[in-house]
């Protein structure tokens, strides 16, 4: 028990009428590398904004390392947590966006020294060595004074895992990172976060590169019509695949 | 038959006519720097999460920005003082011009808080920044890179507005034009004088304005 980074029970989200997740449970222990796969619209994408606490959400809980994020009972009432515990909970988290996100008026080693600096109150000198630590280990060493506008699409999102992991996060999350990149760039970005997965960083990672889900996890979910379809090993995801709805999902992606 | 074009007059009172332009150059960057604070503020209320704020800064601008600037110059020179609140006329004339500054500022940016991906500020919170730092640190410096030429248009009119100024008898440029055309009779002279400084003048500020543009501007 001392090992679960991730323990998400029932959790369920509507936005108005339309529930997207409809009681999802989930557990991940350190070093776990958990990939989630579905068609658009299952709600992959929520399930991860809501372990970041960009979405509220209605009924559940997500408890990070064994602490409940977001939420509090106050009196018996499920109450949500002011505004700085929020911020002080997301920081457990590292988010990488499909959009990369980087801040266009900061230069990459500026993109990860800003929050080590005013959220971590780290020093310039540490911080800067900080963001040059992850920027090799991105493959990126040279680039610290590039601005984003500089750098490809593959080398910006490799700077937006450098900035995530920089942080020292207990759990990745992944959001369709490699979704808005042109295809000869994507190995790049797949690369960077295998080798962050040996490492033995806990990650969980919505995404459509199936070749890539099944190399890189030791579980992988199957995500249909906000609840968890499926979840077994790669193998048995990929290879053994029993319902129908994955088969039919699977057939109609490449790997 | 025939007017005879005679600057000898307008020579004579340069001194008052640049006097009177550095009044205008004064009361305007007064105006425009205290107007931005304004709307900075006043720009992030109007797109704020919270009602009352929106509500409130929403009121002020559609009542500043609705009202011409000579009413509000009017009615704060000599319906102040009827409720008790005596100013000179400089320091009026600022006060007037800097809250009508701020509404239009304002307007300004929110446009330019409205074009901000969505994305960046999420990916501020993501790494554990505040709503305030996100603010401090990447909505503000990205949003006045993009509204840089809107906001030059908007200081370079707020600075000719400082000649409504003459109203109230600020000795600004002009009121010392008019003046020079009462006293001289030159009236082409006197008021062709003052367009080509007002003309000189906006032009400076536009060039450095320009500069300011492309010296923050984002390297690609």
């Amino acid at each position: 028990m001392t090992n679960r980074v991730l323990e998400i029970s029932n959790l369920e989200k509507s936005y108005g009428d339309h529930k997207v997740l409809k009681g999802v449970s989930l557990a991940m222990d350190k070093g776990d590398v958990i990939s989630v796969i579905g068609s658009s619209g299952s709600g992959k994408t929520t399930l991860l904004r809501c372990v970041n606490l960009l979405e509220d959400f209605q009924e559940g809980v997500i408890k990070i390392d064994g602490k409940e994020i977001g939420y509090e009972d106050v009196k018996g009432k499920r109450t949500k947590v002011s505004a700085k515990q929020v911020t002080k909970d997301r920081a457990l988290t590292g988010m990488v966006f499909q959009s990369f996100n980087l801040f266009p008026h900061l230069s990459a080693a500026e993109n990860i020294t800003l929050a080590l600096k005013k959220v971590q109150k780290k020093s310039k000198e540490e911080s800067a060595e900080i963001a040059q630590h992850w920027l090799e280990r991105v493959g990126l060493p040279d680039r610290g004074t590039s601005f984003p506008g500089q750098l490809s699409g593959g080398q910006q999102q490799r700077v937006a895992i450098a900035r995530a992991l920089a942080m020292n996060p207990k759990l990745m999350l992944f959001d369709e990172v490699t979704s808005a990149l042109d295809p000869e760039l994507i190995n790049e970005v797949l690369d960077v976060i295998k080798s962050v997965a040996a490492d033995g960083m806990t990650m969980l990672i919505v995404t459509h590169e199936m070749r890539f889900a099944y190399e890189v996890s030791n579980q992988v979910i199957f995500m249909n019509d906000g609840l968890i379809a499926e979840q077994g090993t790669p193998d048995a995801i990929f290879k053994n695949a029993s319902s129908d709805r994955l088969n039919a999902f699977l057939k109609n992606t490449k790997f | 038959m025939g007017y005879h074009l005679d600057y000898a007059v307008i020579w004579r009172s340069l001194h008052d006519l640049f006097y009177g332009l550095g009044l205008d150059l004064y009361m305007a960057l007064f105006s425009v720097a205290l107007g931005s604070l304004i709307g900075l503020v006043v720009a992030f209320a109007l797109v704020s999460k919270r009602k009352l704020f929106r509500v409130l800064s929403g009121a002020y601008v559609t009542f500043i920005r609705n009202i011409p600037l000579m009413i509000i110059i009017l009615f704060i020179y000599f319906g102040l003082p009827d409720a008790g609140f005596t100013f000179g006329e400089i320091p009026s004339f600022i006060f007037a011009l800097t809250i009508y500054a701020g509404a239009y500022i304002a307007e300004v940016f929110r446009g330019g808080i409205l074009a901000i991906h969505k994305g960046v500020g999420e990916a501020g919170m993501a790494i554990g920044m505040s709503n305030f730092q996100i603010i401090v640190h990447i909505k503000i410096p990205l949003l006045i890179r993009s509204v840089m030429p809107a906001l030059s248009n908007v200081y370079i009119s707020l600075f000719k507005d400082a000649s409504v100024a003459a109203v109230i008898a600020v000795p600004e440029l002009t009121f010392q034009t008019r003046r020079i055309n009462l006293e001289t009779f030159r009236t082409i002279e006197a008021w062709s004088s003052a367009s080509v400084l007002y003309v000189a003048s906006c032009f400076l500020i536009a060039f450095m304005l320009r500069r300011v543009e492309r010296r923050v501007a984002i390297p690609k």
